[in-house]
């Protein structure tokens, strides 16, 4: 059975496969070969020079933004998420062990929150804290932004 | 699952004696709480207040309680509304399209062409490693390959089979539509994948059997019993679609719009409750969406 001929259909296959991959990661490799461009390069063909500059100037004073401390609250945020969410998740797929009373409305809610688009929800998050005090200083206040 | 749960009984009433218990009723519900208390806070509450405030009045310095249908009459009325639902619609119906297509064969390849599990697994694996990037960033490596001077266009014209740059590579909506591809076809390839892992090989040999021809095959037995996995991916993919507005604002240059995009400008102008009735609209379209999808398939059992 694993030694039969290989059909004309799996040739075909094999090709779209290739070009499914290449398609995948064509721009993903253009972007990497293009951060090591030169100092004058932009974000287009050909490379103007190899170098690290661009690397170097993630550490320097930018004008946008710092990146050590995007970085760093970035990798707070994401061990947060994870945390809460495998603590989360484990508590419920315990629970779910069991039939219990809501069980199934909790399991079609946690579903169609998959479905909801995620605008909306973030929609309602920030009118929600905004309506209970709870905004931030500068974000979703009229005051500050006029 | 029922004598599972007995044995658990059993264990428990056999250790009730020695040591202070929960009740096991309870346990379930205390395991739960949390996922309760993230749901009721972060997604109904969310819904119900979008619900609530698309009735409110407002102007630039804040919301007003009250009752107004002019949110709604102003977004259903507007033909700029009718426009962008449209032009939603046209990404979604497109992107879906292509999504499937390519979704279905390259988990048909993986499937039924792979004959060893670890290259399965690899081949798998090697799909999924640039979904773990951002989408901003897989959105943004298009450019350089898509742009006036990129790396398609430069080579056209090396060729010498173009004689100037092809304008509407970027900034259009056929990058919008090649981007939202390369960035949701995942979501189409894993549940296919999986349902078509799950097919008894031994159907095959059955309908070869019965005299059915290859395209008879695939379309009596594959496609019949790949159908959950497909009306799962395409939830995925119709409802991501129908609420990118990144993708949209990204890749057409700001040329083109789309429903979550005109919402997106409505909240930054501290418009919520025009924006919120859109939020209702749009949500009620695409629970239409989903439900129309499982009327068609049941996925049921998958779930």
């Amino acid at each position: 059975m694993n030694h039969e001929k290989r059909s004309l259909e799996f040739y075909v296959l094999a090709i779209f496969f290739t070009i499914f991959v290449l398609f995948l990661y064509g721009p993903l490799s253009a972007i990497v070969i293009l951060s090591f461009q030169g100092p004058d390069g932009g974000l287009t063909f050909p490379l103007n020079g190899v170098s690290l500059h661009w690397f170097a100037n993630l550490f320097e004073k930018q004008a946008v933004g710092d990146f050590g401390a995007s970085f760093q609250r970035s990798l707070i945020l994401g061990i947060m998420v994870m945390l809460v969410t495998v603590v989360v998740s484990l508590l419920a797929g315990l629970a779910f062990r069991r039939r219990f009373r809501g069980s199934t409305f909790l399991f079609y809610a946690t579903v169609a929150s998959l479905v909801v688009p995620s605008i909306i929800i973030s929609l309602g998050i920030g009118v929600v804290f905004q309506q209970g005090g709870l905004a931030p200083p500068g974000i979703l206040r009229p005051s500050a932004r006029i | 699952m029922a004598t599972i749960a007995s044995s658990e009984t059993d264990q428990a009433t056999a250790k009730s004696g020695r040591s202070f218990r929960v009740p096991l009723g309870l346990v379930s519900y205390l395991q739960a709480t949390p996922l309760f208390l993230i749901l009721g806070f972060f997604f109904l509450l969310p819904i119900a207040m979008i619900g609530v405030v698309s009735f409110w009045d407002y102007d630039f310095a804040g919301l007003y309680p009250a009752f107004l249908t002019t949110n709604y009459t102003d977004t259903l009325g507007s033909w700029v509304t009718w426009k962008t639902y449209l032009n939603t619609l046209k990404f979604t119906v497109i992107v879906w399209g292509l999504t499937l297509f390519i979704g279905f064969w390259v988990a048909y390849f993986l499937a039924f062409h792979i004959r060893r599990t670890s290259t399965q697994m690899i081949l798998f694996l090697v799909c999924t490693v640039p979904f773990m990037t951002s989408n901003i960033i897989r959105m943004i490596s298009w450019i350089p390959v898509l742009g006036r001077n990129g790396l398609v266009n430069s080579t056209l014209i090396e060729l010498g089979l173009i004689p100037k740059p092809i304008e509407w590579l970027l900034y259009s909506d056929f990058a919008v539509v090649l981007a939202m591809v390369h960035l949701y076809t995942l979501f189409m390839v894993t549940p296919i994948f999986n349902t078509l892992m799950r097919i008894d090989r031994s159907l095959f040999e059955a309908a070869r059997d019965a005299g059915a021809s290859g395209w008879q095959v695939l379309w009596n037995v594959v496609v019949p019993l790949a159908k959950p996995g497909m009306a799962i991916g395409s939830i995925f993919v119709v409802t991501l679609v129908m609420a990118d507005f990144s993708t949209v604002q990204v890749m057409s240059g700001g040329q083109s719009a789309s429903i979550a995009l005109m919402m997106k400008n409505q909240m930054s102008l501290l418009q919520y409750p025009a924006a919120a009735a859109n939020a209702v609209v749009l949500l009620v379209v695409v629970l239409l969406m989903v439900a129309a999808i499982l009327r068609i398939v049941d996925i049921r059992k998958e779930l």
